[in-house]
């Protein structure tokens, strides 16, 4: 479980002034559930995401995962970032082994795993190829798979498919589904997306800009295994769609 | 349909912008032949022409550069003199300048330091220090290596700090994210990342630490290639002076080959 205590954040850089990113969060997720925030830009979804990856210590209250404190970057989290980050001198395989390089896996081993990973993914065929020879859909999946690869119980999404067109994204927002509901992590996925929000998250975390603040948690309650269609077609989508976007809009008009 | 078609006319185009397209291998080496051929029948013609004791013809010159480099050998012992000052220069000033470069990339403090006298260093024409540099130390191997060094290190630290801070700083926050230590970020990130800029500075290192050896001994310190260079001079040997002169231009040329493949190579992801 990963629990979020009074979390505030501030950014401080010489000669500017601060920024307050968070400010008294307090959240907490089960295993395995996946989570949605979503929020106007620039409401600190990045700041929450990097502080339980041990990427930003916050300035006020603590995130523990499992009972134990974050303190810097740690083997319970994998991110998967928006612009995929992903090395451009390294072939496929060597991306998604990383991961796995850097825990000190033997180069066997690793390839074994990069490859089962990558065909989960469903980038077979690819192993040799570099980044570049690759679409952003399936650059994606390769920053996806790096992640998965690790077998780390938490996995944070920020923003991944954000970059990528609309057929794009919803082809991956589908593969995304399947292949979580056969291998169960936690996730916690940013999105400014409604649609993926609802489509994906077991929760909404709707976060607000003034500033930092979470706002509402709202429960998607429809059933796994979920089969995007069926579910995009039902009323409990339109609904909390609907919802989302009536509390956006209010957010806009109070910042506006 | 189909004849509606043929008979509909064409709209006006506008004009196409053609992108230069790749030539084969053989068109690429004969246009090069037909290039280095015209070159040499101007030669051939125009010395002919002027016909001065000064400007030998492309004919003798080729002559003149079979005899010196495989009937009287006599341009080996010197080209091995200068090259010996080369061979250590360089490398001395890629040892040197790649970590200078690394840290003033990553630490403030080294780049404050260094930078005044990288941006000298840069604006700076070297010719004009190596009296002071002969002066100082003496005339031995030491002060050609040590300008060889000045000619070149400059352009390498200067690369090799743009090339680490050009490197993606997302991708540093995802090696942390996977638990880097600031070890592996250097050897898994930075420096990977930095290749290209990092080639291109011992590429023009490379150019300027050659010219530099052959400066300083065309100006101030007669020894090696320089010194065969200005005998030939004096005794109106216009032949072999220009086939010498053919030989170094084409010992730099081989370099900057050597040079390339080993970019290529390491580059193979671009
Ligand atoms: N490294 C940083 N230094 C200073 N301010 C930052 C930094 N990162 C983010 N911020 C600021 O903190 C706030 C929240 O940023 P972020 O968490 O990236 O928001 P989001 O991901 O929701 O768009 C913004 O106002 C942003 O400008
Ligand atoms: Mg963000």
């Amino acid at each position: 479980m990963i629990s979020i205590k009074d979390v505030s954040h501030r950014y401080t850089a010489k000669g500017r002034e601060e920024t307050v990113a968070l400010s008294n969060v307090n959240l907490e997720i089960e295993d395995n559930e996946f989570v949605t925030i979503i929020g106007p830009s620039g409401c600190g979804k990045t700041t929450l995401m990097r502080a339980v990856g041990g990427l930003v210590q916050p300035t006020e209250g603590e995130i523990t995962i499992d009972g134990q404190r974050v303190t810097g970057p740690h083997q319970q989290a994998a991110v998967v970032f928006q612009n995929f980050a992903l090395l451009p001198w390294a072939s496929i395989l060597d991306n998604v082994a990383f991961g796995l390089e850097l825990q000190g896996m033997g180069k066997a081993d690793r390839i074994a795993k990069a490859e089962q990973y990558i065909k989960r993914v469903g980038l077979s065929g690819f192993e040799r190829k570099y980044p570049r020879e690759l679409s952003g859909g399936m650059q994606q999946r390769v920053g996806l798979a790096r992640a998965l690869a690790v077998e780390t119980p938490i996995l944070l999404m920020d923003e991944p498919f954000g970059a990528l067109d609309q057929q794009t994204r919803r082809y991956m927002q589908e593969e995304l589904i399947q292949i979580w509901e056969g291998d169960r992590r936690t996730v916690i996925f940013v999105t400014h997306d409604m649609e993926e929000a609802v489509l994906l998250g077991d929760k909404v975390v709707l976060m607000s800009a003034r500033p930092g603040k979470i706002e509402e948690v709202i429960d998607v309650d429809i059933a796994r295994p979920r089969d995007p269609e069926a579910v995009e077609r039902s009323e409990v989508f339109a609904e909390k769609k609907e919802y989302l976007w009536r509390r956006l809009r209010e957010m806009y008009q109070v910042t506006a | 349909m189909t004849t509606a078609v043929a008979a509909s006319r064409a709209l006006p185009a506008t004009r196409r912008v053609e992108l230069r397209k790749p030539l084969p291998t053989w068109k690429v080496w004969l246009v090069r032949a037909f290039a280095v051929a015209l070159f040499a029948i101007f030669w051939e013609a125009g010395a002919n022409l002027a016909d001065s004791l000064l400007i030998p013809t492309f004919s003798s010159t080729m002559v003149a550069l079979w005899e010196t480099t495989f009937v009287t050998g006599e341009i080996w012992g010197p080209l091995a003199i200068s090259n010996l000052s080369f061979l250590l220069g360089y490398p001395i000033a890629v040892i040197v300048a790649v970590p200078l470069g690394l840290a003033m990339a990553r630490w403030k403090r080294f780049d404050k330091a260094f930078s005044p006298i990288v941006a000298v260093s840069l604006a700076l024409p070297i010719a004009p220090l190596i009296p002071v540099v002969l002066i100082a130390m003496g005339l031995g191997i030491t002060p050609r290596i040590f300008i060889i060094f000045l000619f070149a290190w400059v352009f390498i630290a200067t690369n090799v700090r743009a090339g680490v801070r050009a490197v993606d700083k997302p991708l540093i926050e995802m090696a942390s994210s996977f638990g880097a230590s600031e070890r592996v970020i250097w050897w898994k990130i930075l420096i990977p990342g930095a290749t290209p800029a990092i080639m291109t500075g011992l590429r023009t290192g490379l150019g300027r630490a050659f010219a530099g050896m052959v400066i300083v001994e065309l100006i101030m310190l007669p020894v090696g290639i320089g010194a065969l260079m200005l005998d030939y001079r004096g005794f109106f040997q216009a032949d072999l002076l220009y086939a010498t002169t053919i030989a170094v231009v084409i010992e730099a040329v081989v370099l900057a080959m050597l040079m390339q493949r080993l970019e290529r190579r390491l580059l193979k992801w671009k």
